[in-house]
């Protein structure tokens, strides 16, 4: 595993639920440049359900255990949890 | 005619109406009245009556009564009646029905809106309002006709181009999705509602709604749908995101905040809420040394609160998120009430290295999470999780302390404390150490995208009278910068938030599925919310109008910013061209 490439927040994540490999986890993906048929195909092979969001941005659905082998893909920069945002009302009413 | 019980206006409508030369033009926006062919004007009135006997005389008169109450009743009637109603002794007063729009609603008084739109002809028509947010009620008044597409997340389906999630709703299956949570609603209808009393500021724009559990993965995806539909239709389009988070370096790089600078280009401009956190004290710059101290932290873990802008909610989980320049070298450490500390840890170099130190204190489970710089800001970043030693239960209170050990730092550090209550996210870890004094750095994400128009909160009302006729008021003052809408600048020293709009007791559509209290609600159809949520999607219908205005050339964001910050202005008093709460000013609409 890479670590250098993971958010603190996916290396909590990952420490959490490590006894639970098959657990699914969205994560963003910054790339070096567009994926390429090729590491398509790698992602395919690993099970890896993906979405393009931009050249350099891609989602990713993964299981918990495959993230030690996107790591070690040179072409694959960095990985972070994606984590929920909250609506901006404020409560205050007396 | 007896005139002294008929109201000053109306016998103005009157005598124009009757005479050669008068001309009712001027009455169109103040009076609701309308002509039924060519000569035969209507008006809808209020009446105040004594008698009961007076519902059964206009009936007689062929008068329709719309509200009926003993003292006063509401009426559509002829203005030729006008003079034989002023005659029964049984009618006190005859008052016209105002059209209220530019008063009920404040924001359009606050931003000029109605005469800006009366001066330009603009009403959005055209422009797609992208809405990623908790749905829309498609039955809605407001909404007739406009709502393009759905993407619904939550439904069960097989999504769309950008997401194997969720279901795309068109035509008569956009029924099939509803918002329960009313938020998304309300922000639809500030932009784009189309209603006589409370209507939003575009109401001719068309809408594409994504509903989302608002996770980035799939807000990331929602607004590529939504990019997609509008390149699709040739359309500008502009994207109303009222929602944040905090967990973020505050500088723009974090994934969908540079999404979302990538994405904004000509005719594809976004808008983002400031955020809400602009009362808690969860955020501390400070540089090193520190000092034995460290920085300190109140874990009260819910005393009452007698302030209604204090959270005081339960902790069961705390993060603490750290950010420096990749310059410096910080080790890091915890220290518990009751003075128990965990070692300092220092950063993992080798990437090979599991990063994260594990401690058990008396008082609780401690996470430091120390990684080396990061590829895409060079900068370097810790993470502290503190737990109670059994799951779900609450933190230990009292005095906690982030202690942070290195050489004189060359740059500032930045903290900011999350809370969890489960999984309820809150601030209320009350930072105590001098290193907050200063209340800034709070735009988190996507508010930081240097690309997006970000929107903090003025309050222009602070009272509003609920469906229960029950006076209501926030805890904030009038024409006044909100206490609540989060300062700047980026952690970087970027200006954010750009500008600021009404956010406070804005009405606005309700979603008929929705559960609001009684006390939010102004009747069945209209609601009260508050927050930089709503005022962002003014600014949202106003770039919708300039949009309008610029279809055939384009805008690019930077002549969005451009001309919103030509066209707002900052009190006197800040003696400044940009502030880090007011951003460049408080949007006005321009007149010439």
């Amino acid at each position: 595993m890479n670590y250098r490439k993971l958010d603190p927040e996916l290396i909590d994540a990952i420490d959490i639920l490590k006894n639970n490999k098959n657990y699914s986890i969205f994560l963003l993906i910054d790339l070096e440049t567009d994926i390429t048929n090729k590491q398509e195909k790698e992602l395919q092979d690993l099970n890896v359900n993906f979405f393009k969001a931009d050249n350099k941005i891609y989602l990713f659905d993964v299981k918990i255990d495959i993230i030690d082998q996107l790591t070690d893909m040179p072409w694959i920069k960095h990985l972070t949890l994606s984590k929920r945002l909250d609506t901006q009302n404020f409560s205050l009413v007396v | 005619m007896n005139y002294r019980k008929i109201a000053p206006e109306l016998i103005s409508l009157w005598n124009s109406y009757n005479s050669k030369f008068g001309s009712l033009e001027e009455y169109k926006n103040i009076i609701d009245f309308y002509l039924n062919g060519q000569y035969e004007l209507y008006l809808n009135g209020i009446i105040f009556t004594n008698k009961k006997e007076s519902r059964e005389l206009l009936k007689l008169s062929g008068i329709s009564i719309n509200y009926d109450s003993p003292e006063l009743k509401t009426i559509k009637f002829p203005i030729n009646l006008l003079e034989k109603l002023s005659h029964y002794d049984e009618i006190d007063y005859i008052f016209p029905s105002y059209r209220l729009s530019s008063c009920l609603n404040l924001v359009n008084e606050k931003i000029r809106t109605i005469p800006f739109r009366e001066k330009s002809h603009l009403t959005g028509n055209g422009v797609i309002i992208g809405i990623i947010d908790s749905g829309i009620d498609t039955r809605h008044e407001s909404f007739c006709g406009r709502i393009l597409q759905i993407w619904d997340q939550t439904l069960n389906g097989s999504g769309t181009r950008e997401g194997n999630f969720g279901k795309e709703l068109k035509g008569d299956k956009l029924y099939e999705s509803i918002d329960t949570f009313g938020h998304g609603t309300h922000v639809a209808g500030i932009a784009a509602g189309e209603n006589e009393i409370y209507q939003g500021i575009a109401p001719k724009a068309d809408l594409v709604v994504v509903k989302s559990d608002l996770s980035e993965f799939k807000i990331i995806a929602g607004i590529g749908y939504i990019l997609r539909i509008a390149k699709e239709q040739s359309r500008p389009v502009i994207i109303n995101l009222s929602l944040g988070g905090q967990h973020c370096p505050h500088d723009g790089t974090d994934p969908l905040s540079r999404f979302i600078s990538n994405c904004s280009i000509s005719n594809q401009i976004f808008c983002c809420a400031a955020g809400n956190e602009g009362n808690f004290n969860f955020h501390a710059r400070t540089e090193l040394p520190t000092g034995s101290d460290g920085i300190n932290f109140l874990i009260n873990q819910s005393l009452p609160s007698f302030s209604p802008n204090i959270q005081n909610k339960p902790i069961t989980r705390l993060r603490i998120f750290g950010w420096y320049s990749g310059e410096d070298e910080i080790r890091i450490g915890v220290r518990s009430p009751n003075g128990n500390e965990t070692p300092y840890c220092e950063i993992v170099k080798d990437p090979t290295q599991n990063p994260e130190y594990l401690y058990t204190l008396p008082e609780g489970c401690i996470k430091l999470i120390c990684p080396d710089s990061n590829s895409w800001n060079g900068d370097r970043q810790f993470l502290a999780i503190i737990t109670s030693l059994r799951t779900g239960e609450l933190i230990e209170k009292g005095k906690w302390s982030l202690l942070l050990e290195g050489e004189v730092s060359k740059k500032p550090v930045d903290i900011w404390i999350i809370a969890q209550n489960h999984d309820e996210i809150h601030y209320s870890s009350n930072i105590i150490s001098k290193w907050n004094l200063s209340n800034s750095h709070k735009i988190g994400t996507p508010g930081a995208s240097n690309k997006a128009i970000t929107v903090g909160a003025f309050i222009t009302r602070t009272c509003w009278e609920s469906i229960c006729w029950e006076g209501r008021t926030i805890g904030e003052i009038e024409d006044n910068i909100a206490q609540f809408s989060n300062p700047g600048p980026l952690r970087d020293s970027y200006p954010k938030p750009d500008i600021i709009a009404p956010g406070s007791a804005i009405i606005a559509p309700m979603s008929c599925d929705s559960m609001f209290p009684e006390r939010l609600k102004i009747d069945d159809n209209f609601v009260v919310l508050s927050g930089t949520s709503m005022a962002a999607p003014v600014i949202t219908g106003v770039i919708a109008l300039l949009m309008e205005k610029n279809y055939k050339t384009g805008l690019t964001p930077e002549e969005v910013k451009e001309w919103l910050i030509d066209n707002c202005y900052l009190p006197d008093h800040l003696k400044c061209k940009w502030d880090i709460k007011w951003g460049w000013g408080l949007i006005r609409l321009p007149l010439d």
